[in-house]
């Protein structure tokens, strides 16, 4: 019997869009069972269309993702902004307050408008990534390096990033997994230091106190230099860290005191949501909670002089934390909504 | 592309702003609709433009993502509107114009080739055949084959009938076939005896 005259070449590509009736999958198996040569027809054209999926990365993909997310994010900041002003405006301020709002709101604005300008231009605009109190955030660079930003951080670099050089500025603690490229090294700004990377995971902490900024080592070789040591008769120039270094700067002093650590975790466990105390006085821990978990203290009485905690929380709730340490620092305390209020035994 | 993914990626988008996940979303999708622009824009620089915008105020909208059902065809279909609007503000008609395909990266491609059935030579005819298809052929191919829209999406976003759609689509797979046969025969490959795959049909 000959064969009923089908048109295969109609079915196949209905069947490999999924547009083919459960008839014209019936049709196409008869087909495929006739011949060898059908059977190998078949597939050859399937699995050229299934491995032809996969896209190629346009050059200018990694980029335009930048200015993408970034113009959104500018855009959606502002949606918010007006959405607080109007709660603001409802619960009747008094007028400085308000003016001060709208100045704040008519800068930002400004600001908005200049990005989107010089954008149009194909000039280089500033990309700022902040991660608020309360908040651990992971940024990728467009050069593929990670950069975990603590609460109340920023990380600012240029949209040409990663075209000759690779500089970021940080404010705040950062921890850097920086992607090696010997050619483009890494920089970090902060403060009036320059710390230079070609492939090494780091930690910077800029708030650790006010008046140091604090750098340890994990991975690879760091050079670190003041910017400004050369106006600067007998400053030492530089400093290189290799892992297991722990630097700190000092900004009052503008001097580098470099030591060995046993282990870096604890300067790093925050960005895997650890919060951990080693001799940390009573400042230290306030000044860490309300970081992390965007509260403010007060107290009533005083701590004891001696105070001083070591341990860690692993993503613990402010709770748990505030009990465990009353236990040590013998304080009680209320919580509310954000303000948190410490009552100390009187010693 | 493995929808059940992508699907993970823009709730992950869309509950916590995750920069990661767009940029993976970005990835997968930003290379094709570029690509998809440039046949009407005839300018990458134009096509990537608009592409850029149709994902600004996709991200802008985060929360409304998990709600688009199809978001392959969604994206084309707005990529398209965009299209449409570029056009009407530089006064002229959209149309599907004839481009240097090599200069705008709109080329087949077929990746790690060989297998059981493929060979490297064989694929590489492949590609030449497809790539050598006019025009609205390669883009519905691409669209249908590749992609995996249906007929009556690819009608939609494309302004064609889905008669036409299907005549583009049999006689590709007529010179594709044709193609193969000839090749099979000139190198006498078969199946092995043992075509224990056919149950795999």
């Amino acid at each position: 019997m000959a064969p009923k005259k089908r048109n295969i070449d109609k079915i196949i590509p209905r069947t490999l869009s999924g547009d083919a009736s459960n008839q014209e999958e019936k049709e196409l198996k008869d087909w495929l069972l006739e011949e060898d040569e059908n059977y190998l027809e078949f597939k050859i054209i399937q699995e050229s269309a299934q491995k032809a999926y996969k896209e190629r990365k346009l050059l200018i993909t990694d980029e335009s993702f930048q200015k993408v997310w970034n113009t959104q994010d500018v855009t959606e900041r502002n949606q918010r902004f007006k959405v607080g002003f109007s709660i603001f405006k409802t619960i009747a301020v008094s007028a400085a307050g308000l003016a001060l709002i709208l100045i704040s709101v008519f800068t930002y604005r400004q600001l908005v408008i200049k990005q989107e300008i010089s954008q149009k231009d194909g000039q280089p605009v500033m990309i700022e990534k902040f991660s608020p109190i309360g908040q651990i955030s992971k940024v990728f660079l467009p050069d593929g390096s990670l950069v975990w930003l603590n609460a109340d951080s920023k990380l600012q670099y240029s949209s040409n990033y990663g075209g000759k050089t690779r500089t970021v500025a940080l404010t705040g603690e950062a921890y850097f997994e920086v992607k090696h490229d010997s050619i483009k090294p890494f920089l970090v700004k902060s403060g009036n230091i320059a710390i230079t990377a070609t492939g090494t995971s780091f930690n910077v902490n800029t708030y650790f106190n006010n008046s140091d900024i604090e750098i340890v080592l994990d991975e690879g070789e760091l050079v670190i230099e003041n910017l400004f040591s050369s106006l600067i008769p007998g400053m030492p120039l530089r400093t290189t860290l290799v892992p297991g270094n722990k630097a700190i700067y000092s900004l009052r002093e503008s001097l580098f005191a470099v030591d060995n650590i046993n282990d870096s975790f604890e300067y790093t466990c925050w960005k895997d949501g650890i919060l951990s105390f080693r001799h940390a006085d009573f400042e230290t821990v306030i000044n860490s909670l309300e970081r992390w978990y965007g509260v403010e203290f007060t107290w009533d009485g005083e701590p004891d002089t001696g105070w001083n905690y070591t341990g860690e929380f692993n993503n613990e709730y402010l709770e748990s934390v505030l009990k465990a340490l009353g236990l040590e620092g013998q304080f009680s305390y209320e919580i509310d909504n954000n303000a948190v209020q410490l009552i100390f035994s009187a010693h | 592309m493995d929808k059940h993914y992508v699907y993970k990626l823009l709730v992950r988008i869309a509950r916590h702003s995750d920069e990661e996940a767009a940029r993976e979303f970005f990835e997968i999708f930003h290379p094709k609709l570029v690509r998809f622009a440039v046949i009407y824009t005839s300018s990458l620089h134009d096509a990537n433009d608009l592409v850029a915008d149709v994902f600004v105020k996709l991200f802008r909208n985060k929360r409304k993502l998990e709600d688009i059902k199809d978001i392959q065809y969604y994206l084309y279909k707005a990529v398209k509107n965009q299209c449409i609007t570029y056009f009407k503000k530089k006064k002229s008609d959209l149309s599907v114009n004839d481009i240097e395909w090599e200069e705008t990266g709109y080329m087949y491609e077929i990746q790690n080739p060989e297998s059981e059935f493929l060979t490297k030579e064989l694929a590489s005819e492949i590609e030449e055949i497809i790539n050598g298809f006019p025009p609205k052929r390669k883009i519905i191919y691409k669209m249908v084959v590749i992609d995996g829209l249906k007929y009556k999406e690819a009608a939609e976003i494309l302004d064609l009938s889905i008669k036409t759609i299907e005549n583009h689509l049999s006689l590709a797979v007529k010179e594709l076939r044709h193609k193969i046969r000839n090749y099979l025969k000139s190198n006498d490959l078969k199946l092995g005896n043992n075509s224990s795959i056919h149950k795999n049909i």
